[in-house]
């Protein structure tokens, strides 16, 4: 069987690649060993969130907040997405100082979507903040979106533009050849296509190594919780703090889900994650403190999901320089569900060979290397 | 023991037993000791305990052993209490669970 | 507060409660925690304490409880009372809360004894006030002797039904009728079982006699009763005032303040999923239930499961697999020898064999209706977020057939009850809507915590920080 593309890994970044891929007139063929959602794409927090990237990342960012719009066009469905400010507070004056710097940073780059505000606007936005909170830093065009939904979404897409998306299809062998690849499939199938592109969420350091190709990337079990409706609470607006780790969004049925860099143990071999409940006590003293009504939310459920991390924290999107027609689109580390949409566009476009939208530099596979010399 | 309203006797309990005051929606009810919050209030009054969090609808112990978690009351400013597993004590102040928002 | 134990007992009914006797009389260290404020468990619910006259109303298939209360208590393991377990992991670590506060405790093994609970059925006004399940009436009664004063209408299929019509003939309260919902064709499939029953004939005595004791005091007291009823529905605004149902093209209408349903009973296995024991799917009773061996053996070496949570055979059955499980985990710690591990065991294995003999008779007698779960469009499925069988629906027909794919966008079973109420009815409608095997359908994930623990209970945790991050 063949492709022009083989794309392995079917979370948003694969769909979101394929659709664009088959468009541009690319035959694509989509290697899931789940099924599309089951992982990282399905099971994070929902945030679509420009507050607080890595500057590396803003431009992206930016242009995939304005395709987040779209949604209802390019892939028939609107995703669950709305509009809820990120509100970042400062809780003395000294983190008031490092948002403050931010702004400028990002105002002489030419960014205004990060504003820094009083508490009179702090106040307004988040009626409930504790009292030792200062001020904060807001994007007003921050919002939430439903990862499940959003990864339906994309692979029924990439299915109507005539992607294959082979599901419960795990990719076990991958051959080089002058021409392209062969790949195997647990099932003994082969297939093979003149280019591929490792999207493999949390199993891309490992899947790398298969490549002859192999990429720092590490797995992570970000962990979240979700509390009872409290909806008066949180005043629509998602929050997130300056000098702790506490994300907390402000989901439109009136939860709040609580994030902020949590991890747990886990295995990928044997996908098993021991979600740890201490954790949460932490997150739990910080969100009673921020917002003192908390005291009654309840933590119905935490969860998490595997996730491929970098430890520069951005990703690395762009070809081999070891397999030539190979690509990678990996290592999202926790903050790649907003940037799917813009990833999916400059994927397509370096791999028929045109320029990006934004140059794709920062995020270069081998920058380590160069790094370590 | 107030008990005009409610749907249910209290089948063995005599005079002399011992009881407890429990304050629900800031009356006084008399009830037997021991017995779970549930009890006491389906003893007392027929109504419901709180509302569904989706639609405000009213709900009751539907139970009474700890899954459903249609029982839900607010002890002693304390919300979210299960009453079917929560046992009374003298000067208990129970309200029913408002919705949030 | 100590923390660490040879064996944490999860559920203090009569399984949790003989495996922790047998575990403390081989001098081993056990702490039994439990949610409730008294051992017993849902069958022997506040045994200790229940008047004279509620024993002599629930019989002595009620009081017997009190002898392995007794046992445990004498044995002085520790007991953990109006504590509930939210977490439970391989490692031997239980999470829990008590007393606005959350901690956790560590045993070298686990036991799982967290028993059964009613199978959830949804109809047409199940979510009004004045609905309560059969057991859950039963509790009410064991808990505080309440009886219904007004009209009740008692309606299912399984001995809980007869049990409790038995019980509320018994203390005169006002039943407006006893509606039967056991399919006529099912008597017919059950009669292949009725050898093996017979060899308990004591016991398919007992149950006979119960009925037609039901029977003829219905009849006495002019008290309606039905059999092979089906559509049953809850009428009324903000409580139930009427139950309408159907018996072959007739509808019957009772007035009832109080609608009493069982459906017969289910194993809880809330706990058992969020820690990861292998469940298996079983096509007579239509419920998951987990791969344990007759001496409590899980998947997982340190966690055992025993009692009606493991498969749901009755009171006197979980006591003889707490039994087992206990006497299994004494071996593994090494406080009996084989031969006596052997020695102690048989005797345990025979009687849990005479107990299990009646039930493939009745588990094919009280099957699940085959149309339990032909559910209007219009009614609700979960309880906690007001959704729809017809909204579930929509997503099975765009081809999603996994509960925790619908749940992540329409939020059925994602509630306070992580969904106990609506997996049953869920699992049911993707099996009719998709034709696929219900085995090979993905079950719905339990993640921690199996109950809601509030933010104050978690910020005052008693246990060290653990500062990785
Ligand atoms: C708990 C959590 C919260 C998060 N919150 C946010 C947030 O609020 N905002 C935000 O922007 N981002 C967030 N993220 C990050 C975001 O979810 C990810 O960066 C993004 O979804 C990555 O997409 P992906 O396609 O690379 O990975 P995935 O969705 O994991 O897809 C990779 C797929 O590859 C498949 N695969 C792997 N190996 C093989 C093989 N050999 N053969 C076939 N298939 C294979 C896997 O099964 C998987 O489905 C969060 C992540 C997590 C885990
Ligand atoms: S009545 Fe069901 S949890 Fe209390």
């Amino acid at each position: 069987m063949k492709a022009d593309v083989l794309i392995v890994g079917g979370g948003l970044m694969g769909c979101a690649t394929a659709i664009e891929l088959a468009r541009k007139g690319k035959s694509v063929t989509v290697f899931e060993k789940d099924v599309p959602g089951r992982h990282a794409s399905g099971n994070n927090s929902g945030g679509v969130r420009c507050q607080g990237r890595d500057l590396r990342e803003i431009p992206f960012a930016v242009e995939s907040r304005k395709m987040w719009d779209l949604h209802p066009k390019t892939v028939s469905s609107d995703c669950g997405f709305y509009v809820s400010p990120r509100l970042r507070l400062a809780e003395n004056d000294a983190e008031m100082e490092v948002l403050v710097k931010r702004q400028e940073k990002l105002n002489s780059l030419g960014y205004t979507h990060e504003v820094v505000v009083d508490l009179n606007e702090v106040r307004r936005l988040s009626p409930n903040v504790a009292d030792h909170v200062v001020g904060g830093l807001v994007c007003y065009t921050d919002g939430l979106a439903n990862p499940m939904l959003t990864s339906k979404a994309y692979a029924a897409a990439a299915g109507r533009e005539g992607v294959q998306i082979l599901t419960r299809t795990r990719v076990v062998e991958v051959q080089t050849m002058s021409w392209g690849f062969k790949l195997r499939t647990a099932d003994g199938k082969v297939y093979e296509g003149e280019t591929l592109i490792n999207a493999t969420g949390a199993w891309s350091g490992r899947f790398s190594e298969m490549l002859g190709d192999p990429l720092p990337v590490f797995s992570a079990a970000p962990t979240m919780m979700v509390t009872d409706r409290m909806a008066d609470m949180m005043n629509g607006t998602s929050l997130g703090l300056t000098g702790r780790l506490l994300g907390l969004m402000a989901a439109q049925n009136g939860t709040i889900i609580v994030g902020g860099g949590y991890r747990s143990p886990h295995d990928l071999e044997k996908e098993k994650i021991w979600i740890d409940p201490m954790q949460m006590t932490k997150a739990s003293k910080i969100m009673i403190e921020v917002l003192p009504g908390l005291k009654d939310a309840q933590m119905i459920r935490c969860w998490a999901a595997f996730e491929g991390c970098l430890a520069d924290k951005v990703p690395i999107v762009g070809s081999s320089k070891q397999v030539p027609g190979l690509f990678h689109v990996c290592g999202f580390s926790a903050h790649g569900f907003q940037l799917a949409p813009i990833m999916g566009r400059v994927m397509s476009q370096i791999v028929l060979g045109q320029q990006p939208d934004f140059p794709l530099d920062d995020f270069r596979p081998d920058r380590f290397e160069q790094k370590v010399k | 023991m107030v008990n005009q309203n409610s749907r249910f006797s209290w089948s063995d309990t005599g005079a002399a037993d011992k009881t407890v005051n429990v304050i629900f929606e800031g009356q006084n009810c008399t009830v037997p000791e021991g017995v779970t919050v549930a009890a006491a209030l389906l003893g007392h009054d027929d109504n419901h305990f709180c509302h569904s969090a989706a639609q405000g609808d009213k709900r009751a112990p539907y139970c009474l052993m700890g899954v459903c978690f249609e029982c839900l009351v607010e002890i002693d400013g304390l919300k979210n209490r299960q009453a079917c597993l929560e046992p009374v004590y003298e000067g208990m102040n129970v309200k029913r669970q408002q919705v949030e928002g | 507060m100590k923390t660490k134990y040879d064996a944490i007992v999860v559920g203090a009914g009569p399984a949790g409660l003989a495996c922790s006797a047998e575990l403390t009389a081989k001098g081993l260290d056990v702490a039994l925690v439990d949610e409730q404020s008294s051992p017993g468990g849902q069958i022997y619910r506040n045994i200790t304490r229940a008047t004279v006259n509620r024993h002599n109303i629930l019989g002595s298939d009620y009081s017997e409880g009190l002898q392995v209360v007794k046992e445990f208590t004498e044995g002085g393991g520790t007991y953990l009372p109006r504590t509930r377990v939210w977490q439970a992991e391989a490692t031997g670590d239980v999470y829990f809360s008590r007393d606005g506060y959350s901690g956790a405790l560590h045993g070298e093994y686990i036991v799982l004894t967290t028993g059964a609970m009613e199978r959830p059925v949804p109809f047409p006004g199940w979510t009004l006030p004045g609905v309560m399940t059969c057991g859950g009436m039963s509790n009410l009664f064991k808990d505080s002797g309440l009886v219904p004063k007004q009209p009740v209408v008692i309606c299912g299929s399984g001995p809980l039904v007869w049990l409790v019509a038995e019980h509320l003939l018994a203390l005169d309260a006002p039943i407006t009728a006893i509606l039967d919902t056991t399919p006529i064709s099912q008597i017919t499939a059950a009669m292949k079982h009725v050898g093996g029953a017979l060899k308990r004939f004591d016991y398919m005595m007992k149950g006979i006699k119960m009925i037609a004791g039901v029977e003829a005091k219905a009849r006495k007291k002019k008290v309606p009763l039905h059999r092979n009823i089906s559509h049953l529905e809850a009428i009324g605004t903000d409580r139930v005032e009427r139950v309408s149902c159907k018996k072959g093209a007739r509808t019957l209408s009772f007035e009832a303040s109080t609608l009493l349903v069982s459906e017969g009973i289910i194993p809880n296995t809330s706990l058992l999923r969020q820690v990861g024991v292998k469940h298996t799917w079983n096509p007579v009773q239509r419920f998951w239930h987990p791969d344990v061996t007759l001496e409590g053996r899980t998947n997982l070496d340190s966690v055992f499961v025993a009692g009606d949570g493991s498969f749901v055979h009755g009171a006197k059955s979980a006591e003889y697999k707490g039994r087992l499980t206990g006497l299994t985990i004494a071996r593994e710690l090494h406080r009996l020898s084989d031969q006596q591990f052997a020695e102690q065991s048989a005797p345990v294995k025979e009687k849990l064999k005479r107990e299990l003999l009646p039930r493939p008779f009745i588990d094919a007698l009280y099957a699940p209706a085959k149309k339990l779960y032909a559910l209007a469009d219009d009614t609700i499925v979960c309880r906690c977020e007001s959704i729809t069988a017809g909204r579930i629906r929509e997503f099975i027909a765009e081809g999603y057939v996994d509960h925790n794919e619908i749940k992540a966008i329409i939020r059925c079973g994602m509630g306070p009850c992580q969904g106990r109420m609506c997996s049953s009815a869920v699992f049911e409608l993707i099996a009719e809507g998709s034709g696929l095997a219900p085995e090979t359908i993905r079950q719905h994930r339990l993640r921690p915590p199996i109950k809601p623990v509030s933010l104050q209970e978690l910020a005052n945790a008693k246990v060290g920080e653990n500062d990785e991050s």
